[in-house]
């Protein structure tokens, strides 16, 4: 079940806030100076002394924030384009550029040099990196509370679905079966049924994971009718009691996606036996799950990625950064580690 | 005349459902099984040893596609037979297949379609011939590598993985494949294989093209080299030191640079 990623254009995709908005130049604005004169207060005796010395300095403050604002302004559409770390990296950069810029011009004039006297170009480019890449975040952050709508869409984009390959194969391997073990053919799709029953149902759901688990046994059993004896599993399981089972929420159909990969990448290239390794564990408050099978050398990889960048997304958008999957190869082998925070269903 | 088929699938369901399908259609479509193989190299085996007319063979296949199977059956062997590809899905490939009208059946294969398809290869006597170029292009238009090289040997047809080669030495009509085990002679030109695995071999000298990987190091040393035939004599010159074999093969001054820059 190979999933196609849909982009979702403006919001999702673009991170860097709208410069040329009044709203936003507003707010920034706002933050700026509020952090400045916070800043200014607290290390001068007496809020007289504080305040002139906040007017002195907002001759640069202000200058820097407007050219930055106005530069992001007018690059705006360029750098929308660019992918999202590139657009983050831009939000720090432009405000750190202008302000090198700013300081040395302006270091000529005597006024300058005496009202910022410990005012360095290092001080001051790192300052308004700063406030530049903590804008964005904050920017960012708001975009996605305020459209949780946008958030929905792109996880029911990224919902995982089945590989054609998958599903005829799986249909001709039941086919076969029919006449010679009606038994094992009922059963067989019985859990593609249950199967589909999952894929077809909204991307967004939680399930459990003793659910999930059920649901990829059901797979690799459809994969072992096809495949026999070049199918080998093994589970097990470190801390994960039958009550972590029942309770622990995990995004459907997370692990199944990534027990297809193994199997493609895994056990369908070779013709002899191939064994795949699923490990669960829990440490406290998360969950652990890795899948490994060797890998071959000269078998494409780009379907792969796709897939575990789907995965990665879907994670993203519903832990942040509570949960993290990791790939590795060595020895012969690529494991992929899944680790996600342990929440209990509420029911 | 009663066509015999042979069916190359590497899933044993896929295999019984083609028997069952077979045994259905019978009646309507006479024929006669010869075997069954579910590995690139068995499969070779049993075609050259049972010559069958037609071979319904998967395309997707460990190890190697159909397609390269293919590909080296109707190069090598003469009167190599018709092949009915089968398919379970694959976009690309089946696109390919139209545009370079291939016979191809869709898994889960149906009865009618393939006694149809049997009764219209067996039908046409020239389908074996238009057969070659239209896999090689499909191939091509793939954009697929083969991964194995095809030697005939004592009437067998033997894979050989490009990954094992050595190197490929030009000597006299023949190319001689060295693998880590033992020497293989291939019937291929060195331009060719150049052209079409430059990826994989460098040239190091007119007759002699190296694994890109194999190669470990180059050492200065005394290379016999012909004269005519009579006044052999022995000069200095670099060769490369190849991984897993004793040989050393001479650099020609021309490939000097290239050989260079890859040991650096």
């Amino acid at each position: 079940m190979q999933s196609t990623t849909v982009s979702i254009s403006e919001p999702v995709d673009t991170v860097i806030p709208d410069c040329c908005n009044i709203g936003v130049i507003f707010r920034i604005l706002l933050a700026v100076n509020v952090a400045v004169l916070t800043a200014i207060l607290l290390r001068t005796n007496g809020f007289r002394a504080g305040f002139f010395e906040f007017v002195e300095s907002s001759i640069l403050v202000e200058l820097a924030c407007l050219s930055s604002l106005l530069v992001l302004c007018g690059l705006r559409q360029a750098i929308r384009l660019a992918p999202q770390w590139g657009q983050r990296l831009a939000c720090g950069l432009v405000p750190a550029i202008v302000t090198a810029l700013l300081i040395h011009f302006l270091s000529s004039l005597e006024l300058f040099l005496y009202s910022f006297t410990n005012l360095t170009m290092l001080k001051g480019v790192l300052v308004a990196a700063l406030f530049g890449l903590a804008l964005q975040h904050y920017f960012e952050m708001r975009t996605r509370a305020f459209s949780p709508a946008l958030a929905e869409a792109r996880l029911q984009a990224l919902q995982a679905r089945i590989q054609p390959h998958f599903l005829f194969n799986s249909l001709n391997a039941v086919l076969s079966l029919i006449r010679t073990e009606p038994r094992q053919a009922e059963t067989t799709l019985e859990d593609l049924a249950d199967l589909f029953r999952v894929l077809i149902r909204d991307g967004r759901n939680m399930t459990t994971l003793q659910d999930e688990i059920r649901i990829c046994k059901q797979y690799l059993s459809i994969e072992k009718v096809r495949l026999g004896q070049r199918l080998q599993v093994q589970w097990d399981a470190v801390d994960i009691t039958d009550d972590v089972l029942r309770k622990a929420q995990i995004p459907s159909l997370l692990l199944q996606p990534l027990l297809e990969n193994a199997v493609h990448y895994g056990v369908e290239p070779v013709s002899k036996p191939v064994l795949i390794q699923v490990h669960l564990s829990r440490s406290i408050d998360r969950i652990e799950i890795a899948v490994i099978n060797p890998c071959h050398a000269d078998t494409p990889s780009t379907g792969n990625h796709m897939a575990l960048e789907n995965i990665r997304e879907r994670l993203a958008l519903l832990y942040d950064v509570e949960a993290q999957l990791t790939t590795t190869v060595a020895r012969g082998y690529f494991e992929v580690r899944l680790r996600f925070p342990y929440v209990k269903a509420s029911a | 005349m009663i066509p015999r088929l042979f069916i190359v699938d590497d899933e044993a369901p896929a295999r019984a459902r083609l028997t069952t399908l077979l045994s259905d259609i019978a009646d309507e479509c006479p024929h006669q099984l010869l075997g069954m193989a579910s590995q690139a190299q068995d499969a070779l085996d049993e075609i050259v040893r049972t010559r069958p007319d037609i071979v319904l063979l998967d395309v997707q296949m460990p190890g190697m596609t159909g397609l390269e199977l293919a590909a080296h059956l109707s190069t090598e062997l003469a009167g190599a037979p018709a092949i009915i590809f089968i398919s379970a899905h694959d976009e690309y490939a089946l696109k390919a297949f139209d545009v370079h009208a291939l016979d191809y059946l869709l898994k889960p294969v149906r009865a009618v379609r393939l006694a149809e398809a049997i009764q219209r290869v067996s039908a046409l006597r020239s389908v074996r011939a238009s057969q070659k170029p239209a896999i090689t292009d499909t191939a091509a238009s793939l954009q697929m590598t083969r991964r194995h090289f095809s030697v005939q040997e004592r009437g067998r047809l033997l894979l050989v993985p490009i990954g094992d080669v050595i190197y490929l030495k030009a000597e006299l009509k023949y190319v001689t494949l060295r693998t880590k085990i033992r020497d293989y002679l291939i019937e291929e030109s060195l331009m060719s294989i150049e052209e079409e695995l430059g990826e994989v071999f460098v040239r190091v000298h007119r007759n002699a093209l190296v694994s890109r990987k194999a190669i470990i190091g180059v050492e200065k040393g005394l290379q016999s080299i012909d004269m005519e035939g009579d006044n052999e004599k022995a000069q200095e010159s670099w060769q490369v030191i190849l991984q897993d074999v004793d040989d050393r093969l001479p650099i020609s001054r021309r490939q000097w640079t290239v050989i260079k820059a890859l040991v650096r």
